[in-house]
């Protein structure tokens, strides 16, 4: 998988929506899609700052490829941490760590979701790409 | 008489759109929309007489100062405080509250006193105090609270003991819009010695305030929260209180004499508006002022007490909300959450139908706990909001129960 493949097939997949209400269906059904988050990741390490709603999120390097793990208290930031599990899950992680934020101006989100720092979005992703940059 | 449209029309802000659609504003608890006369204002003295204040000799500086003295004197005049003096500009409630913890809490004090806060305080009627009790190793006490928002006068009778000093207190709760009983509290308190600093944010707008009825020894409030500008607000102080106090900030135009040696400060209120005020959002205070005025606070009691009932037996005859108090608010302020849904999205959703609401801690987490929950939505109106906005509000908060 390579963030590129990734980031285009979600691009495709905003670009097919009309209205603000497709876009929360889509990405509300995203976080449902979600597995169970394990309760003991469920701790104060894992939060991201700087959100209004909770958000967990866990990095973990397998043989140079990410992989996330997430959940939150809310049902659309649950769409947002599902959302970027589809982006950077099984990405290299030394190719995360150089993206930037463009796929989120692409897919129109950034029009409707307020990039206010309660969203958090931006939190979450410098949480993914610290990561990746130290465990690079 | 009340004439709706014309006092929209005093707002700007009011008439313009976003996607071609006109927005809701119910978030006037976090800052309220300015009228043209408070702009305009602005720009008058910007455009013709802008010049420093207080020391110059010239037509500019004499206009600048008559100007910014007539706003302490229109908010005297307004709260109603024996003297103009006793009137602090400031840069806001967070402002005067950390002048009057680090420049007068120390007079009252010695180690192991005590300062009673109610729980359900905003952060800037609660950190202030804390910070400067740990520097003089006094008790922070926090007062209970009923579920409306208001302190427990029985909790703060029993607290009330001869090590307590001073007590942080809001007059209207930006959680639950209801109403501590002021002039009682200060009576209370001051049988046993105890001083009292009002904060008096979400007040001002909504109604009369008057100190001499209320008798509370520091009052203040944001400009910005009633139709002025931001970073500009109001300490008053009782003069005695005033002179006893020290100032926060050094220099400019609080000084009297300078040398190497020694320095001394001015006369009040001079002593405690030191560098160079924010002259022109004095001035638009005072403009925003006079046209809360002249709607009259009578006036805007009884729209917006039409407005909070309406919203109020909306919310409340729904099953899927939950409203922590059960007596309808004082002013128009109503917090509350939707069963099962987490207020965020419930904001978000709101956004996308162009309205504009607070969700979240309300910078109150020690109250955010006391309810036990994790964050409210915040709906606050003002006068200039209609019945056709709460309808179209309360049939948003249905539609968005449906999409999740």
């Amino acid at each position: 998988m390579s963030l590129e493949t990734n980031t285009s097939k979600i691009i495709k997949e905003f670009s097919f929506f009309e209205s603000w209400e497709e876009k929360y269906e889509y990405l509300i059904d995203l976080g449902k899609s979600l597995g169970p988050f394990p309760e003991d990741l469920r701790n104060d390490f894992n939060l991201v700052a700087g959100c209004q709603a909770k958000v967990w999120l866990v990095c973990k390097n397998e043989q140079g490829k990410l992989f996330l793990q997430g959940d939150s208290d809310a049902i659309i930031t649950r769409g947002l941490v599902g959302l970027l599990i589809t982006i950077f899950n099984n990405c290299c992680v030394d190719e995360v760590s150089q993206s930037n934020n463009f796929f989120l101006e692409k897919i129109g989100l950034n029009k409707h979701l307020s990039m206010t720092r309660s969203n958090g979005i931006n939190e979450m992703i410098k949480k993914i790409r610290l990561y990746c940059l130290n465990n690079g | 008489m009340f004439n709706l449209k014309n006092i929209r029309s005093d707002f700007p802000i009011l008439a313009k759109t976003r996607n071609n659609k006109p927005f809701i504003y119910f978030d006037n608890a976090a800052t309220t929309q300015k009228p043209k006369v408070v702009i305009d204002k602005i720009c008058d003295f910007y455009s013709n007489y802008n010049s420093n204040i207080q020391r110059g000799m010239y037509f500019l500086a004499d206009k600048a100062t008559s100007e910014y003295e007539k706003s302490r004197e229109i908010i005297s005049k307004f709260l109603n405080s024996n003297l103009k003096e006793e009137i602090i500009f400031t840069s806001g409630t967070t402002h005067s509250v950390n002048m009057v913890a680090f420049g007068y809490l120390k007079k009252l004090v010695s180690k192991g006193d005590e300062v009673l806060i109610g729980e359900m305080e905003h952060h800037a009627n609660i950190v202030p105090w804390q910070v400067i009790a740990s520097k003089l190793e006094l008790k922070i006490i926090p007062i209970k609270c009923c579920e409306n928002g208001k302190i427990k006068l029985d909790d703060l009778i029993k607290k009330i003991n001869p090590k307590v000093k001073l007590l942080a207190i809001q007059h209207i709760s930006n959680i639950t819009g209801h109403e501590n009983n002021i002039k009682k509290i200060c009576s209370i308190a001051h049988k046993k010695n105890v001083r009292v600093f009002v904060d008096g944010a979400q007040a001002v707008s909504h109604k009369n305030i008057n100190l001499q009825d209320l008798n509370c020894d520091f009052y203040s409030f944001s400009g910005h929260k009633c139709f002025g500008p931001t970073g500009v607000g109001v300490l008053f102080g009782k003069r005695e209180l005033l002179l006893e106090m020290d100032p926060f900030f050094f220099g400019g135009n609080m000084i009297n004499k300078v040398s190497f040696s020694e320095s001394s400060w001015g006369q009040l209120p001079h002593k405690f508006e030191a560098g160079t005020s924010n002259i022109a959002g004095v001035i638009g205070l005072g403009a925003s002022i006079k046209y809360l005025l002249s709607l009259g606070f009578s006036e805007i009691q009884k729209r917006e007490g039409l407005l909070i009932e309406k919203m109020w037996a909306e919310l409340y005859s729904n099953e899927n909300i939950i409203i922590q108090s059960s007596a309808p608010p004082d002013s128009p302020i109503l917090s509350f959450n939707i069963k099962k849904l987490h207020s965020y999205d419930i904001g978000s959703l709101l956004d996308e139908m162009n309205i504009c609401v607070r969700t979240g801690q309300l910078c109150a987490q020690p109250a955010i706990k006391a309810f036990d929950v994790s964050g409210f939505i915040r709906a606050s109106l003002c006068f200039y909001n209609t019945e056709n906005e709460i309808e179209e509000f309360i049939s948003s908060i249905k539609k968005i129960i449906k999409i999740l």
